[in-house]
């Protein structure tokens, strides 16, 4: 390699990391490599360096500034899937729900034996009777799991329900009586494992103090201990600083 | 410890002990870069968005950023110019493993360079000028190759330019460009 003048090894290794190389070439380049491996890798990265640079001269926009919280958000999603939920501590399992038959009959044990008012309402527009019907099309399934949660108040009179089930993608949160909140403030669900909070989802209740959300199914709904905390909404979405006003029952 | 502060190669390492911080502040450093290039080969905001989530994902999830192998800003954008490609690819027989200029021959370790000292906007503007000094006919056989990942046949037909014109276009841009950003690239 030497013998080459300085330009043809250097063509020779930008034209292997181009990979255009013809197959002289690269027999040409073998032979460059196997004769000097440190200096051919290093001029590979410099070249490969340097053509990772050229976006730099690109014009700058920006992404929405909301990406960098979606992004963490999703982060931490991707912990609570990977972590142990064998070290979880066991805890009393929660009761199965037989297989139900009957759409009105689901509904009513979703929303509680009182909601008939309800009901009514979320037959009144097409999406919501899309909504009903993905709830009931998850009731039905034999191995629907429901996960109550209660007010962390008693005279706050919110309460709901995860519905789960372990062939959907997704779970859904029903929640009803929940205060509605300003602006600057939105409610987080969370689960707990090993006394470590993982976000699940945040949200804020209708005008009615209903919510109906739909989240990515995740082992750690079912098997780990929630709770719904009310935060700043710019808050950074792995905060858990705010009060604590429902919990799931054990 | 304040993170922000530190090397890449060290906020890489808190990541891969699973501190979470340490994605917000690499995001800080390259999440723009990152969506700049992935919007250029998309041409979509949402899907450049949603890619730029993908690669940051991705270095959360496996954590296979090793510092001795290149520059994390190399990293990103091998992997985001390869997604992003492969997705405006996703059918047809052209298909093909668009890794290329990605797969490595080991080189050594790397100290942190002057690259990542300079600003965003120090490497921007030091790149823009570098880029504006090669001939055009050099720029525009870069561009088509990297962004739009044809391949120098492809550009040599799209540009009705010989095939050995192309190649040498595309090597000697590239090694002049290496010179002109010598100080960033080591």
């Amino acid at each position: 390699m030497d013998m080459q003048p300085l330009e043809m090894w250097e063509e020779l290794v930008a034209g292997y990391v181009l990979e255009d190389l013809s197959q002289e070439e690269k027999q040409a380049f073998d032979q460059l490599l196997q004769e000097r491996p440190e200096l051919v890798a290093a001029e590979i990265r410099r070249l490969k360096e340097t053509l990772a640079l050229t976006p730099y001269a690109l014009p700058e926009i920006l992404p929405s500034p909301k990406l960098r919280d979606q992004l963490l958000v999703a982060a931490q999603q991707q912990t609570a899937q990977v972590i142990d939920l064998a070290t979880v501590a066991p805890r009393r399992s929660r009761a199965w729900l037989p297989w139900v038959g009957s759409a009105a009959a689901a509904i009513a044990l979703v929303f509680g034996l009182d909601s008939y008012r309800l009901r009514q309402e979320l037959q009144t527009t097409q999406e919501q009777l899309a909504r009903q019907q993905s709830i009931v099309s998850m009731l039905q399934q034999a191995n629907t799991r429901l996960v109550t949660l209660r007010s962390s108040a008693p005279s706050s009179g919110a309460s709901g329900n995860l519905v789960v089930t372990s062939t959907d993608k997704d779970a859904v949160l029903l929640l009803r009586n929940l205060s509605p909140v300003p602006k600057e403030k939105v409610y987080r669900l969370w689960a707990v494992i090993n006394g470590q909070k993982f976000p699940c989802g945040q949200f804020t209740p209708d005008p009615k103090g209903t919510v109906f959300l739909k989240l990515p199914m995740e082992e750690a709904l079912v098997k780990a201990p929630l709770m719904v905390t009310l935060e700043p909404s710019l808050s950074p979405p792995t905060s858990a600083e705010g009060p604590v006003v429902m919990t799931s029952e054990i | 410890m304040n993170l922000s502060t530190k090397t890449d190669a060290e906020v890489v390492q808190a990541l891969k002990a699973g501190d979470i911080s340490a994605l917000g502040i690499l995001y800080d450093r390259y999440g723009g870069i990152v969506y700049r290039l992935a919007l250029k080969i998309l041409a979509n905001p949402q899907a450049a968005e949603d890619l730029t989530q993908d690669v940051f994902i991705g270095l959360w999830q496996k954590r296979n950023y090793d510092p001795r192998r290149g520059s994390l800003n190399s990293f990103l954008m091998t992997l985001t110019r390869s997604r992003a490609i492969d997705r405006i690819r996703s059918q047809g027989a052209k298909r093909r493993s668009i890794e290329r200029w990605g797969h490595n021959i080991e080189g050594g370790p790397t100290a942190p360079t002057p690259l990542e000292l300079a600003s965003t906007e120090e490497r921007a503007q030091r790149v823009q000028e570098a880029m504006t000094t090669l001939p055009e006919s050099q720029r525009r056989v870069l561009e088509l190759a990297y962004y739009a990942g044809m391949s120098q046949s492809e550009i040599s037909q799209k540009l009705n330019t010989p095939l050995g014109t192309v190649k040498t276009q595309a090597r000697q841009g590239l090694i002049k460009l290496k010179r002109l950003l010598n100080d960033f690239v080591g």
